[in-house]
């Protein structure tokens, strides 16, 4: 008995772990302007701006991102130009408002592509 | 078309009948031949349509092309969602078929297996592969993924969704037994699809591992994406149910368990199913599918297979044996119980990891998970699986038991194993250590003829697994170089030069030439027609102490154009070109533009003639040799009256060697081990579809 005692507080317990680890690895989808105003790790998803070509910034690839609302977000990628980026129809960031510009640690690109029909 | 479509309906009825027993039992038979017939003549009405370029078929049309080769036509039945599909369907109405003809199934498993078909059926009609787009007929396919077409991905599919119509067995055959209140007969029955099913979503995962490991060049074999995660959670509830029912033929206590887990198994595959084919997961998951109307009536599937499983068992429960699982906590049965917790925990795990963008919902904004939740939550409970492992054959000893302390040998091995590798954390000594250990335990075991010749492949080839696992996850190492051609550098204790740009002849792919002490290695750039990168797989270099993988990250150079206008000269570089003239010829819906143009340097003139090849899919132009071969030049643009024309010059292949290549490498060690072990655990299960020497009493039966 006592034994399986231990085995439910060991399991308890990793429980609470596996819980508390989970929490803290997710990321909310935000808009915009609430991406701006928190300064949280957020992920954040729009169209590339036509307006402003993204270009390499030192050793960071810079770009403008529009949402549906028309609200424009600059956007600072640390990484090379992520290959597919020019045929992405929608791009998802994952990263955190700092010094006036959205620094993304992750970019996961949504490409249309050849090979998959467009609906509609 | 529409035959397709009624081959498809005629089945959805045939399996009706079967179900609801329509003209008594002999009937009910011939239904199911004849729906297995039906299903099976719409599989090669679909090759046949695939095989004639039907365009007019909007699958065919997407997922094909005329230039596809023909062995990877054959894989475009599977290429797309309503293909898998049907090859679930056949694949369930086949093995069907064949428990009729062994008159293996009670009326009651009888109904329920052919109400999943029934159900599998209707999810056919509304995801028709059979439906024709209307309005024109395109000339020529969308065509595969160039990324899909490898040998390894042609046959993930048909590996995955066999092993998913086999799981439909144990599930009919739990429930049936349940409805007549039967008790471990069935497990007899189930034993083989069970384990093959085992076997063939082992060897789908697998394969899918090394395709991805191979094919991606992101350097890794599994990245928790959502749709690998909805292939691994069944799997390892398969693991959970082959263990509870080999366990429950001598505890009949446990019946309630496997019944449990041969619900969530089943369950699980729908469900997976459900959440990388809903659209759900769109912006969560690499792998983009757009939304579908399919989700919908799939979670209504889902909701009435497990619900509807779990209200027999709960309304039957109390027909069920009760008894004490096991007697002592130094047994074999109480580490195989643990080892099964252990197991449906990490399966919980990863089933809550992938639903979060689901679940989150219910209190916010859909979140996204960092995928490093996985290993860290993940860890603990491998090290506990391997030590559980471990135990449970060292108690399984009886009297030939040896002391735990000569286990601490391998555990020692194992530690300082990692540790010369250069692993850092805690709990990858403690996994590798505990992995060494398992595997040394499960071969004295077998040396003992305590485990079967195929329980010892499957249970070493997950301790090897998990070892890889840790060699590659923590204890590989890597760089970015920069290097011109002809250049050598050292990395990793080898020497690396590279040689230059090697295009095939067709110029439909190029290569990136490297050596490595010697020997010659290249990565592959699959290119479409107008010569722009699609595929890019990575060089992998192997060997006994690990793999070097090459990684090109070559920089998107800013070609040189010219504009030239009929009859005008314009200078680029030291030459001048001349818009002769430009002709087009219109063949069917395609359009044909071919250029004159007279380059010269004013001593010498040549004459080029590129061409573009324009059609409802867009335009096609490959480039031309020019100037004696020293560049090459490429039609960008047609103006519509003909007057004007773009030229992109190219670099040849000589030219494009000597521009300098940023790489990226990576060292691997022993990643062989994770492909030996996945071997091991893929023949361990098949193995075990015959019952074993030993479970036969032949050997030294365990204690339990």
């Amino acid at each position: 008995m006592k034994r399986l005692i231990l085995l439910g507080v060991l399991l308890l317990s990793f429980l609470g772990y596996a819980s508390v680890s989970l929490f803290g690895s997710l990321t909310p989808y935000k808009a915009f302007a609430e991406a701006k105003a928190s300064g949280q790790h957020v992920q954040i998803k729009g169209r590339l701006d036509a307006t402003t070509p993204p270009a390499m910034q030192g050793q960071d690839f810079c770009f403008t991102l529009d949402d549906e609302a028309g609200t424009t977000l600059p956007v600072r990628y640390q990484g090379a130009k992520p290959e597919g980026f020019d045929e992405a129809h929608h791009i998802v960031a994952v990263g955190h408002w700092e010094n006036n510009a959205f620094l993304a640690d992750k970019l996961l690109l949504k490409c249309p592509s050849k090979y998959e029909r467009e609906k509609g | 078309m529409a035959l397709g479509t009624s081959l498809l309906a005629l089945t959805l009825a045939l399996a009706l009948l079967a179900t609801i027993g329509f003209g008594g039992e002999r009937w009910a038979r011939r239904y199911v031949w004849l729906a297995f017939i039906c299903t099976l003549c719409a599989c090669l009405y679909l090759w046949l349509l695939i095989f004639q370029n039907r365009f007019a078929i909007d699958y065919v049309w997407a997922y094909s092309s005329l230039s596809l080769p023909w062995f990877y036509k054959i894989s475009v039945f599977w290429a797309g969602q309503q293909g898998s599909l049907l090859l679930w369907l056949v694949f369930h109405a086949a093995i069907g078929t064949y428990l009729i003809y062994k008159k293996s199934l009670r009326r009651s498993m009888f109904v329920i297996y052919f109400l999943l078909e029934a159900m599998l059926a209707l999810l056919m009609l509304t995801k028709n592969p059979f439906l024709a787009s209307g309005g024109q007929i395109p000339a020529d396919g969308m065509g595969m993924n160039p990324l899909l077409q490898d040998p390894w991905m042609a046959i993930h599919p048909p590996l995955i969704f066999f092993g998913y119509a086999l799981l439909a067995v144990p599930y009919a055959a739990s429930l049936g037994a349940l409805w007549d209140k039967q008790q471990t007969d069935f497990l007899s029955l189930t034993r083989r699809y069970l384990f093959l099913s085992l076997g063939f979503l082992g060897a789908g995962i697998f394969v899918g591992g090394y395709w991805a490991y191979k094919v991606l060049g992101w350097g890794g074999y599994w990245g928790w994406d959502p749709v690998e995660n909805a292939s691994l959670v069944p799997w390892l509830a398969t693991t959970v149910l082959a263990h509870l029912s080999l366990a429950a033929r001598r505890r009949a206590c446990l019946l309630p368990y496997v019944h449990l887990a041969a619900i969530f198994a089943f369950s699980l595959t729908l469900y997976g199913t459900f959440l990388a084919r809903s659209g759900l997961l769109g912006d969560f998951s690499v792998h983009s599918f757009t939304g579908e109307s399919i989700g919908l009536y799939l979670a209504a599937c889902n909701a009435l297979i497990f619900l509807g499983g779990l209200a027999i068992l709960i309304f039957r429960l109390e027909n069920l044996p009760k008894g004490t699982p096991y007697t002592s906590h130094k047994s074999r049965l109480f580490f195989l119980l643990l080892g099964q917790i252990l197991l449906g925990l990490i399966a919980f795990i990863v089933f809550v990891g992938m639903s979060m963008p689901m679940l989150s919902t219910l209190w916010g904004a859909p979140s996204v998970l960092d995928t490093a939740f996985y290993p860290r939550v993940l860890a603990p409970l491998a090290v506990a699986l391997v030590l559980t492992l471990f135990f449970s054959t060292l108690w399984g000893m009886n009297k030939l038991s040896i002391k735990a302390y000569a286990f601490a040998v391998p555990l020692l091995l194992g530690i300082v194993f990692v540790m010369r590798l250069g692993a850092p954390p805690l709990w990858s000594w403690l996994l590798a250590g505990g992995a060494v250990c398992a595997f040394c335990s499960s071969l004295w075991a077998w040396h003992k003829k305590i485990l079967s010749h195929s329980a010892t492949l499957a249970h070493g080839g997950v301790c090897l697994a998990l070892l890889a696992f840790v060699t590659t996850g923590a204890a590989s190492s890597e760089t970015s170089l920069n290097f011109t051609q002809g250049e050598t550098q050292t990395a990793f204790g080898h020497t690396l030069r590279y040689d230059g740009v090697r295009y095939d002849a067709q110029r439909t792919s190029k290569a990136y030439v490297f050596t490595l002490d010697g020997h010659e290695i290249s990565t592959l750039t699959k290119l479409d027609a107008n010569e722009q990168p699609t595929a890019k797989e990575p060089a992998i270099y192997k060997s006994l102490v690990g793999d070097f993988y090459l990684v090109p990250e070559p920089k998107e150079a800013e070609l040189p154009q010219v504009t030239l206008a009929k009859g005008h000269t314009a200078m680029a570089g030291s030459l001048a070109y001349l818009l002769d003239n430009v002709e087009e010829t219109k063949i069917r819906n395609e359009i044909l533009c071919t250029a004159h143009v007279s380059i010269t340097d004013g001593d010498r003139i040549e004459t080029v003639e590129p061409t573009l090849r324009a059609d409802a899919l867009g335009a096609k132009s490959p480039s031309v040799s020019a100037w004696n071969n020293t560049f090459r030049v490429r039609l960008l643009e047609v103006s519509g009256n003909l007057r004007h024309v773009v030229l992109e010059i190219l670099p040849t292949e000589t030219e494009e060697s000597t521009q300098p290549l940023a790489i990226h490498l990576s060292f691997k060690p022993f990643i062989w081990l994770l492909w030996l072990g996945a071997v091991c655990v893929v023949l361990g299960s098949l193995g075990a579809v015959r019952v074993s020497r030993i479970e036969q009493g032949k050997g030294n039966p365990p204690k339990v």
